[in-house]
């Protein structure tokens, strides 16, 4: 005698046996429409930032110069020495590097960077996975 | 000897960036959500049906924790919700149909352990017409119950995760579902 779930069992609907690939297909196709979507952003927000990166390095030179940052720098191989007022000098070269132009151009290059990486890591993520477990 | 994984193993594999893991659930899985979701939108629709559980399955499988619940108990959980979604859309079924909110749950308590029925009424659903046709007439949150604990392998624990409701509750509406469908007979 069978019991309820026997008997159940018997009237479930079975698929096409084509279903299952159909549906990967379909989400895989989902999964690289994002990809290509994060690919374009990142390279573009990687593009723009390189952009603006080339100027503000430009800028952020100019700023050293003018603030004598290289003079007093270059007072440590002059052979004058700065011995025993190594605190002065330390205080000044502190005092002339140009401090917000400086993180501006650092986040700048840390945008540039991030996008580069993950715009590499949408355009290649079986190379950079099999990498990440060989470690 | 065959060493077969976890859906909890394949869903943290796919996390960790193995993309062949998540295509291993989606052949697990496809079957099961195509008979259950047959069940509530007609086989004309199933399909479409099982191909969107999935897509949202893997656009949310970030939000998956095996700790709270087993992967069979999410992605029916998300089943369940399309099938909701899709019959209110429709208007094919009421909303209500689907919750239970004047019965005594108390009542449910006391509830005798009724898996099976009398032999004879069991020779009767043997008629596999007949069973689709009692199945079709059932109340949809009693049919569900059947569906999942009968046809889906599920406990009662694992049941009430999916519906949302309180043990007592599911075990309520089996027996209920039961008891109707010896009244049909």
């Amino acid at each position: 005698m069978k019991d309820l779930k026997d008997i159940f069992t018997s009237v479930k609907y079975e698929p096409r046996a084509e279903l299952a690939t159909r549906v990967w297909d379909r989400v895989l196709s989902r999964m690289n429409r994002g990809r290509t979507a994060r690919l374009w952003a990142f390279s573009a927000t990687g593009m723009l930032s390189l952009v603006v990166l080339v100027p503000a390095v430009a800028s952020l030179l100019g700023d050293f110069a003018k603030s004598g940052f290289y003079d007093y720098f270059s007072l440590l191989f002059s052979g004058a020495g700065v011995g025993s007022y190594w605190k002065d000098f330390v205080a000044s070269l502190a005092d002339s590097l140009p401090t917000a132009n400086i993180i501006y151009t650092l986040a700048l290059s840390l945008v540039f960077a991030l996008s580069i990486k993950y715009a590499l890591r949408q355009a290649a993520p079986e190379w950079l996975t099999n990498a990440r477990h060989a470690h | 000897m065959s060493f077969r994984e976890t859906d909890e193993e394949l869903a943290r594999q796919y996390k960790e960036g193995e993309k062949g893991a998540f295509k291993l659930l989606v052949e697990r899985y496809t079957p099961l959500l195509y008979n259950y979701a047959a069940r509530f939108v007609g086989r004309d629709n199933a399909e479409d049906m099982v191909q969107d559980i999935f897509i949202k399955a893997w656009r949310n499988i970030g939000r998956f924790d095996p700790d709270k619940a087993s992967w069979k108990t999410w992605i029916f959980t998300i089943s369940r919700n399309r099938v909701t979604d899709f019959l209110r859309k429709k208007k094919t079924i009421s909303f209500s149909d689907l919750e239970n909110p004047n019965e005594d749950i108390t009542f449910s308590e006391n509830i005798p352990g009724e898996d099976n029925l009398p032999s004879a009424e069991l020779e009767k659903l043997e008629d596999k017409e007949l069973l689709e046709e009692l199945l079709q007439k059932l109340r949809p949150n009693y049919r569900e119950v059947l569906v999942l604990h009968y046809q889906e392998d599920m406990t009662f624990e694992e049941i009430g995760k999916v519906l949302g409701k309180p043990l007592n509750t599911v075990k309520s509406d089996h027996f209920r579902a039961i008891r109707e469908l010896r009244k049909m007979l």
